[in-house]
């Protein structure tokens, strides 16, 4: 029993020394728990103010981390409410949670409540894709009952596993800052680096008991609020780090370059990329009439899409070791690391080389950045070195055409896993031609204003994507989500069929009936709006001043031919104005002419797009172009009856 | 009581299936059709990637009177975009060994070379997940799935709770051919049953099986009574524009134990009538036990209150008080957690702590109030017969102002006000409690009166294909709260977007609300405006009046539906504008002055264009009789719908003379 008490009690006395050091931080004085004190600079535009914020990242060695977190946040409105929440992830065996505490003050600094780890929510932390994972989390929520209110944070966390050291992410949008350091204490036999991105703030450095110390310091830095169609690690500052040297899960590995990083990944897959010789046998049974590799790839290729579907299972070493091939090419199922490697290994079967390949993915996500060495990726995709023919697959969609990424990885880079080590190449950059959509429209006018459409659109890329995934709607929902995003008027009958994918090219078609497909009639008159769809749709707020560029998801070809059948003893009285628009990136044509002897009106309608960046500068421009689109496809046809 | 003693079974009852229809049913684990295996699709939902083939269950009381539930499920894969129904996930509440799952089986089927294959679940790769300290979830994908797989499981739930009976869906996201739902009852157990089942059983027996318990002298004899219900072709249940929540309208059939009158002495009572669960709440320590606890600070507002002469007014202030000085943390129950003293110190609560605080506040000023507990929208209607208390997922106030003038008061939200029930709350039943009558009562809370939104325009067309003007809206009931909470919650910017619906050729040059305050008023918003008529060219000039109205985009584009629609409440719109004709123009063509009517007069419209040559003035009615209207009258209404928005929109031409 007395050991029992003494060493509570020590832990009492090991608690209270770590909370001393916090409040014996000269920095953390009594007027940051006041809400009046914060300057009007930083409530612009901010729902919460940063008062302090101290993390310290102390590496003892490879694998030997601990984090300890301050903060001190006024939340000054409802859209702050975040800040009093806080969620901390873990697992049973890298990450663990040392110790927590939320204090919740009230304007005038007056101590609210105090939760502790164990008032914290334990569950698993599913993220919505995978069916399972390893990571648990903790999660803390106050409700603010008024404004503003002061949210104190302080926890410690630490973890045996790393690849990096993760990102000092200063500020985060509609956030001020009052005052906030990042200190990095670390050993200096493992190599410590930094980079900065969107900052030029610099360290001070000292050394004290062997530990190199780094300190980075910001104060007062106004909220931002981000803009729209903008890249936020366009924008935002942050500080990453690394150690040369790492450690996870027991494995040492060294990340001062790319190469010896992809070692290590090497080595972490060397043992589950093989098939049985019977399966090797097969493959190359199945391949054996197939001429040149590229073919063979593809068959291969498509084999993987037909045979096999993505599920996400992210157990074992921290989510980064591929299930093996021999377990995909059993259960036919696998997450994006098990089906690259298990397509890896069937083009290893009929000896073709190709690379396992680590990517940020996501529409315009960061890329990598090459001259730093650490871990960003989240996803894997494969690499096949054809000889001046880079081939590349996304090996977890099973209608991808052979050879097509599409922007959620293009225009960054990859990390190939070879034979020797890392390589950093960069991935396909978007083109316009291949997302394209090509349309024909046939419209055929009454008299009593009632038409008939028939229309076939021929997509690619991110346009054939769309119609391939909304294949799974209900055939309701397929034809609501068409009327909607395409803009078209309801019909009274509607038959939507999808036809051939080909080569990369999706046909679909569109049948329909309008009862009234007239805008107005007025006596011997029709007025029509001489489209069945608009070729393009978006256009964009008018701002004074853009300060960030602008970003589509990719660049892009469109087109549409209409021809109207004018209703028999009708003809042309007003035919909309021809119009050619054009802006630094891109143009739009529209053109109409009349066939008197067949009593047709045929348009052509164009839309090019042809990078998916627009500079800041160029906002004001691509602005006016959009508006001048959208006023030229909302001309009028106007016919009359023959006298 | 010995609960190890061995049963007897007398099997007084023909099998199961006696009367089990031809088509569809089930079939026993490992067992499938060839047919099944080449299915193409679904029957009678022609669309669907996947369907569920049957799902079985018997839920049933052993002899020890342990409940438990045999499951067994299968599923056809008809496509790739079906392959995400084979990852499997059954949650149960583990906390306490309250619920575990024993004797999980699962397999693949595909049809190679015209017969069945079999793939096993390997054991190994079913993970059990702890979701958290109650429950957890059993995890797993089945292999070797491709377009024509057939998947199925079974297992079985037990549970060490006599009374946590399982609920039972028939219908699923997707379509269900066969479900069947077997219970086996003693009879001297007494359960309410909630049926919401609106389509033929196709199955139906009932029978009883003799049992006894105990040897010799002390044996004793009951009867467990067997009911089996099947229901065939169930289509899937999509998610549709104001359709109420998935709780009115997933098929299923849920039991709550009432009492037990077992041979002998033993009786327990529960909940049977609605008098009873209202005596519960009264007497319950986080419900009727609160209800008189003192407030710190709570003299200065209730002497405040008394001082109104009015009980309105009295309402009024403590129900603004108590809106503004307490939280609503968004949890919704309708009984306290850390009861209503802690709730009003912290000044946040869940929603039955903000009102019960509410009620007792006007209860001490002397004004005729009632706790109530009722059911939200999304937490599904009430069903009367079936007196169980989880019913309800939040505690509101009744106010009698005598002369039939009765309040729902609901202080959760800071956009409520005291003279409206909450939209969220309508159509549905509250319980009141009347402690000192010893009154219980259910009312049904339903709202007739029109809700009304009026926008009235003034404009002048210029010659250059310009509208410049202003435009008044008038917001009314739940149309104000609406708009309201739309602004403070979007901001100014984003709520100008909205109104302008992003679109670059209408500009607002301003803005300005009134009433925002005056809860009795309607909310008024004055807006000038101008207006490029893009469409307009040399000749003509073209406009559509319909302006800063809720009418743009009919959401009711499907051509068929599945659940009823509910608006809530009977809306109102009215547009009334006069545009100027520019000096040289003339009218070409106006829309035609329409009178149009739904068959059953529930809704009607109306539509008067006139102009004298210098102005045009175009009058917009829509007026709803109704608030509900059937999927079984769709076509009609989705008739009237098209053609309505179709009137809304059509536009005005001008001409150059």
């Amino acid at each position: 029993m007395k050991h029992w008490y003494i060493k509570s009690w020590l832990c009492a006395a090991a608690l209270l020394a770590t909370f001393n050091v916090y409040a014996q931080d000269k920095k953390v004085t009594k007027d940051l728990y006041i809400a009046t004190g914060i300057p009007d600079s930083l409530k612009d535009e901010a729902n919460a103010v940063v008062r302090y914020s101290s993390d310290e990242l102390i590496v003892k060695g490879p694998g030997r981390v601990t984090e300890k977190h301050h903060s001190i946040v006024t939340v000054l409105n409802e859209k702050g409410d975040d800040e009093a929440r806080l969620i901390l992830y873990y697992d049973k065996k890298y990450n663990s949670v040392n110790s927590v505490e939320m204090i919740v003050y009230n304007a005038a600094g007056v101590q609210l409540k105090k939760y502790r780890k164990s008032d914290m929510y334990d569950r698993s932390a599913a993220d919505g894709m995978s069916i399972i994972t390893d990571y648990r989390l903790l999660a803390l929520g106050h409700t603010i009952a008024s404004y503003p209110a002061t949210i104190e944070v302080i926890y410690e966390t630490s973890k045996n596993s790393y690849l990096d050291l993760g990102d000092w992410n200063i500020q985060e949008p509609e956030k001020s800052i009052q005052y906030a350091e990042y200190k990095v204490s670390i050993v200096p036999s493992i190599g410590f680096r930094f980079k900065n991105k969107n900052t030029g703030i610099k360290p001070e450095k000292t050394v004290t008991d062997g530990m190199e110390k780094y300190t980075w310091k910001v104060q007062n830095i106004k909220a931002v609020k981000p803009e729209e169609d903008a890249l936020a690690w366009q924008v935002f500052p942050k500080i990453s780090f690394a150690a040369n040297s790492f450690l996870f899960d027991g494995m040492p590995g060294d990340i001062s370059n790319w190469q010896n990083y992809g070692k290590w990944q090497q080595a972490l897959n060397t043992d589950v990329n093989s098939l049985s010789p019977q399966r090797v046998e097969e493959i190359k049974t199945m391949t054996a009439g197939i001429k040149s590799d590229k073919e063979k790839a593809k068959f291969l290729y498509e084999y993987l899409q037909q045979n096999t579907r993505y599920v996400s299972i992210q157990l074992g070493i921290g989510g980064l070791k591929p299930f093996p091939a021999s377990f995909v090419d059993q259960k036919k199922y696998g997450d994006c690391k098990a089906l690259a490697n298990y397509m890896c290994a069937l083009l290893k079967a009929v000896n073709i080389p190709s690379y396992y390949a680590m990517v940020r993915a996501g529409t315009n996500a960061e890329p990598a950045d090459p001259s730093f060495p650490t871990d960003p990726f989240n996803h894997i995709i494969l690499c096949v070195p054809f000889k001046s023919d880079t081939t590349w697959l996304e090996c977890t969609s099973s209608t991808q055409p052979f050879g097509k990424l599409g922007p959620f990885t293009e225009n960054r880079n990859a990390l190939l896993i070879t034979e020797n080590g890392g390589k950093l190449v960069n991935t396909p950059k978007s083109t316009g031609i291949d997302n394209q959509f090509n349309s024909e429209v046939r419209l055929i006018l009454n008299a009593d204003g009632s038409a008939k459409v028939k229309a076939k659109i021929l997509s690619t890329g991110e346009y054939r994507s769309d119609y391939i995934g909304i294949a799974s709607f209900k055939a309701d929902e397929q034809k609501e989500y068409l009327i909607r995003t395409l803009n078209i008027k309801q019909p009274s009958a509607f038959e939507y069929n999808t036809g051939a994918d080909k080569d990369g090219v999706k046909e679909v078609t569109l049948e329909l009936e309008f009862d009234k497909f007239c805008d107005i009639i007025a006596g011997n008159k029709q007025f029509y709006r001489p489209r069945l769809f608009d070729l393009w749709k978006t256009t964009l707020p008018v701002l004074e001043k853009r300060k960030t560029d602008f970003y589509f998801n990719q660049p892009m070809q469109k087109a549409c031919i209409t021809t109207i059948e004018l209703p028999e003893g009708f003809e042309v009285e007003t035919l909309p104005v021809n119009q050619s628009l054009k802006f630094s990136y891109g143009n739009y044509e529209i053109t109409y002419t009349y066939n008197a002897a067949k009593n047709q009106v045929i348009s052509t309608a164009k839309f090019n797009l042809i990078n998916q960046a627009i500079p800041a500068a160029k906002y004001v421009e691509m602005q006016v172009y959009m508006d001048n689109i959208a006023k030229a496809q909302n001309k009028k046809l106007v016919i009359r009856r023959k006298a | 009581m010995n609960r190890t003693i061995p049963l007897l079974f007398l099997c007084l009852a023909a099998s199961f299936f006696a009367n089990a229809q031809t088509s569809p049913t089930t079939q026993p684990y490992g067992k499938i059709d060839i047919a099944d295996l080449e299915l193409k699709s679904c029957d009678f939902e022609k669309d669907a990637n996947a369907m569920v083939l049957f799902d079985k269950a018997n839920a049933y009381y052993d002899a020890n009177l342990d409940l438990a539930m045999e499951r067994h499920k299968r599923i056809k894969i008809f496509n790739d975009n079906g392959k995400n129904k084979a990852n499997i996930r059954i949650e149960y509440t583990s906390g306490n060994h309250y619920e575990y799952i024993t004797g999980i089986q699962a397999q693949t089927i595909n049809m190679v070379d015209g017969k069945a294959e079999i793939t096993r679940l390997d054991k190994k790769l079913i993970y059990t997940e702890r979701i958290d300290k109650l429950r957890s979830a059993l995890v797993f994908s089945m292999p070797n799935v491709k377009a024509g797989s057939i998947i199925e499981y079974k297992y079985l739930w037990n549970t060490n709770s006599i009374s946590n009976f399982p609920d039972w869906y028939f219908q699923d996201k997707i379509p269900t051919r066969y479900s069947e739902f077997t219970t086996r009852i003693p009879d001297f157990m007494y359960f309410k049953i909630k049926n919401n089942i609106n389509q033929p059983l196709v199955t139906s027996t009932r029978t009883g099986q003799g049992r006894s318990t105990g040897i010799g002298n002390d044996a004793i004899s009951y009867s467990l009574d067997v009911e089996t219900r099947g229901l065939a072709n169930i289509n899937s249940l999509p998610d549709e524009p104001y359709m109420s929540s998935d709780a009115d309208n997933l098929q299923s059939i849920v039991y709550h134990l009432t009492s037990i009158t077992p041979i002998g002495t033993l009786h327990k009572s529960f909940s049977d009538t609605w008098a009873k669960v209202g005596g519960i709440l009264a007497d319950d320590e986080d419900f009727g036990l609160q209800l008189k606890r003192k407030l710190s600070g709570e003299d200065a507002i209730i002497a405040k209150a008394k001082s109104l002469p009015n009980p309105i007014d009295k309402v009024e202030y403590i129900f603004n008080e108590v809106k503004n000085n307490i939280k609503w943390n968004g949890v919704d129950r309708w009984y306290t957690n850390d009861g209503t003293v802690a709730a009003w110190e912290k000044k946040t609560g869940n929603s039955a702590e903000v009102n019960l605080i509410l009620y007792h506040l006007l209860k001490q000023s002397g004004v005729k109030a009632y706790p109530m507990v009722v059911s939200t929208r999304d937490h599904g209607k009430v069903t009367r017969y079936y007196t169980f208390l989880y019913q309800f997922n939040r505690a509101v106030v009744y106010v009698d102002l005598g002369m039939d003038n009765t309040l729902v008061l609901d202080a959760t939200s800071k956009y409520n006000t005291y003279n409206e029930t909450p939209a969220n709350l309508l159509n549905s039943d509250g319980l009141y409690i009347d402690k000192e009558n010893k009154k219980y009562d259910i009312i049904y809370l339903i709202n007739q009166s029109p809700v009304r939104q009026v926008t009235v325009i003034n404009a002048d067309i210029k010659t250059d294909g310009k509208m410049d003007g202003t435009a008044q809206i008038h917001s009314f009931g739940y149309n104000r709260i609406n708009s309201i909470k739309h602004f403070k919650t979007d901001g100014e910017k984003k709520y100008t977007e909205f109104l302008r619906d992003n679109n670059n050729s209408l500009k607002i040059s301003q803005l300005k609300f009134e009433n925002m305050e005056a809860d009795t008023l309607p909310l008024m918003q004055n807006i000038n405006f101008n207006l490029d008529l893009t469409g307009s060219d040399d000749n003509y000039i073209y406009f559509n009046a319909n302006l800063f109205t809720a009418l743009r985009n009919n959401p009711f584009l499907n051509t068929s539906r599945t659940t009823d629609i509910e608006f809530g409440y009977l809306n109102n719109y009215a547009l009334r504008a006069t545009f100027k004709i520019p000096a040289n123009y003339k009218v070409d063509a106006l829309p035609k002055s329409v009178n149009m009517v739904m068959p059953d007069s529930s809704i009607t419209f109306k539509r008067i264009v006139v102009s004298d040559g210098e102005m045009i003035a175009v009058r917009y009615n829509i007026d709803y009789k109704k608030s509900t209207f059937e999927k079984e009258n769709y076509p009609e209404f989705y008739d009237f719908c098209k053609k309505m928005y179709e009137m809304l929109n059509e536009q005005i031409v001008l001409k150059k003379s």
